[in-house]
């Protein structure tokens, strides 16, 4: 397997620079996907906007408050300052927020299993200098042992699929503490041709005429992010991070590993089935909740969130 | 004392402009798209030279010097798994098996991988013609019901191969040794295929094969060991039989807060800048009140 691709690569990316990875963290959880209303307002109340500090330029104090001598006016000018800071800092944290959420699947992409056991990687033998390429051009003296053969049998494609039947018995999300120890299958609205959600609020669900999660193909499995009283299984979805991960149970009693590359929010009427449903070469898993606002007309939230995560393990 | 009221107004000002300006920062939260995920490119290796000994490959790229990915003894017939890249220029190069990675390779090419692509980056032709071959894979939905298929000719022996299920279409009427065809859709279900040879009558095989519906299919035509031909079938891409048209319903609202009109925050926002431009106009325009 690749070096850049291994945990420890990932590991080492984050831990360079943990100050703007906290930032862009906090802002990007209240900027991405927030599911509800109340979660927005508390997410922010942390910010000095939020808690009422004054956000205007030293200017206007000033002049208002110039007769009670230099030693105020400093500390209003100063408090503007901090608060315009703050402003600035809030707004550039916001756009690091949304490009740190743009990059999430772009670096450090994680192995993926069932490649690893072709692809050895010794770095004994890593190439010292760089790639140098002659497009489809022989550039070597063949070696010794190097000359054409006859009658070679091929190489048997691997059959490494689970057997027919198996099932997820469950998912298991430790960094937003999901613990689902039945799933129960989701099926088609015939009516609309869009997946049904589980009918209790407190239920997970997984595509059952879908891939099954750890074979090729992008799983589903999908959960209510509130009930009508409060959360509910899927209220944290949105947190997920690059690198989490995610374990499935099933009935082979295999358990697999997945580790999340991304986290979208699409509005409903602009989902983009392709990317979420559409073929994927490697075992894909996507876990899909409610988020943005909610439409109380429709009693309906307007937007889904997905993760997006792929098989390691 | 003037002072009261007017530290008063000011409050309200700015209470205002905070109101404002927390509002107009919960629209700029709001507003803005969730964030795009980059998707990878996937690439695999596939050795289709049918007198070509084992090969090592190596993928490394152009702008991460400290990033390779190796396969080791590549026989033929062998299509790797797919490898998740991140979008980068590649080199892909092939040794002999068990050559020194400083020895110089075999051959090499360029793969320039995008976002959301996939890609087979094949050895083809005969050992004394042979070259890497970068074929582009399609990881679009096929059409419902149908499965999408191409077929890729690794066989010297049968040289340019037809490919015809059985009581169905014709997938390929003729396709060259060391070539693919462009993807085609079929219906999907189980198909006896029929691979012969379009030079030598009697040179064919018959293969079973189990389309399923949503997936991405490579056919790949072989020299068997025995002498005649086969038929391998590697999945590109799989998904959904029926795939799941959009969204999904999956909250009760019970936490998206209090149903507060829209206009609500816009409005006291609106108030707050009212009553801090009225504070700030009076102050302007009695300056010498708290100079004297």
């Amino acid at each position: 397997m690749s070096e850049s691709s291994s945990p420890g690569a990932r590991d080492e990316r984050r831990a360079t620079g943990p100050a703007t990875d906290g930032d862009a963290g906090i802002h990007a959880g209240a900027g991405v996907a927030p599911c509800a209303d109340a979660t927005q307002r508390a997410d922010r109340s942390d910010d000095p906007i939020a808690a009422g500090r004054p956000v205007t330029g030293g200017k206007t104090a000033a002049i208002v408050d110039v007769g009670r001598g230099r030693g105020r006016w400093q500390r209003d000018r100063g408090a503007g300052l901090l608060a315009g800071a703050g402003v600035v800092l809030v707004l550039a944290a916001s756009l690091v927020g949304v490009r740190a959420a743009a990059g999430t699947g772009d670096d450090g992409e994680p192995p993926i299993a069932g490649a690893a056991s072709s692809a050895p990687s010794d770095p004994a033998e890593r190439p010292s200098a760089g790639p140098t390429a002659v497009a489809g051009v022989a550039t070597g003296p063949p070696g010794a042992s190097w000359g054409p053969v006859s009658n070679q049998s091929p190489v048997a494609a691997p059959t490494t699929r689970a057997a027919a039947g198996t099932r997820p018995l469950g998912v298991r999300v430790p960094a937003i503490g999901v613990d689902a120890t039945s799933l129960v299958p989701l099926a088609i609205l015939p009516a609309t041709g869009e997946l049904a959600a589980p009918a209790d609020f407190d239920q997970t669900g997984w595509y059952a005429a879908g891939p099954v999660p750890g074979e090729p193909g992008p799983a589903v499995i999908a959960a209510h992010v509130d009930s009508k009283a409060g959360p509910a299984v899927f209220f944290r979805l949105k947190e997920l991070k690059p690198g989490d991960k995610v374990y499935v149970p099933r009935s082979d009693r295999v358990t697999v590993t997945f580790t999340v590359t991304g986290v979208e929010r699409y509005p409903k009427n602009a989902f983009p089935t392709q990317k979420v449903h559409g073929p994927t070469p490697d075992r894909a898993l996507r876990l899909i909740t409610c988020g943005g606002s909610f439409d109380y007309a429709k009693r309906s939230y307007r937007d889904n969130i997905v993760v997006y995560a792929v098989r390691t393990g | 004392m003037t002072r009261s009221p007017r530290r008063a107004v000011r409050r309200l000002g700015l209470a205002g402009v905070a109101a404002f300006v927390a509002a107009a920062a919960g629209l700029v939260f709001a507003g803005s798209p969730a964030g795009a995920v980059a998707s990878p490119s996937y690439v695999r290796l596939a050795h289709l030279s049918p007198d070509t000994p084992k090969v090592d490959v190596y993928m490394t790229s152009y702008t991460r010097p400290d990033w390779k990915f190796l396969l080791k003894g590549v026989g033929y017939g062998a299509v790797s798994p797919y490898q998740r890249v991140q979008p980068d220029r590649y080199a892909v190069s092939m040794r002999p098996a068990g050559a020194p990675a400083s020895s110089p390779p075999v051959l090499s090419t360029n793969l320039d991988a995008a976002a959301g692509k996939a890609y087979t980056v094949a050895g083809v032709g005969p050992y004394a013609a042979l070259g890497l071959t970068v074929l582009d894979d399609d990881l679009t939905l096929p059409a419902s019901g149908k499965s999408r298929t191409r077929v890729i000719n690794g066989s010297a022996r049968a040289k340019t191969v037809s490919v015809t299920a059985q009581d169905g279409p014709t997938v390929t009427d003729g396709v060259a040794f060391g070539k693919s065809t462009s993807y085609s859709e079929v219906q999907a279900g189980k198909w006896t295929l029929q691979v012969a040879s379009t030079s030598q009558p009697d040179m064919e095989t018959t293969a079973a094969v189990d389309l399923s519906a949503g997936d991405v299919y490579s056919l790949v035509v072989l020299d068997a060991g025995d002498g005649g031909l086969t038929l391998a079938t590697h999945p590109d891409a799989v998904s959904a039989a029926v795939t799941p048209s959009g969204s999904i319903e999956t909250g009760g609202g019970g936490t998206a807060g209090p149903h507060l009109p829209l206009w609500l925050p816009v409005g006291v926002g609106a108030v707050g800048i009212a009553l801090l431009a009225t504070a700030f106009a009076r102050s302007r325009r009695s300056p010498g009140l708290h100079a004297a």
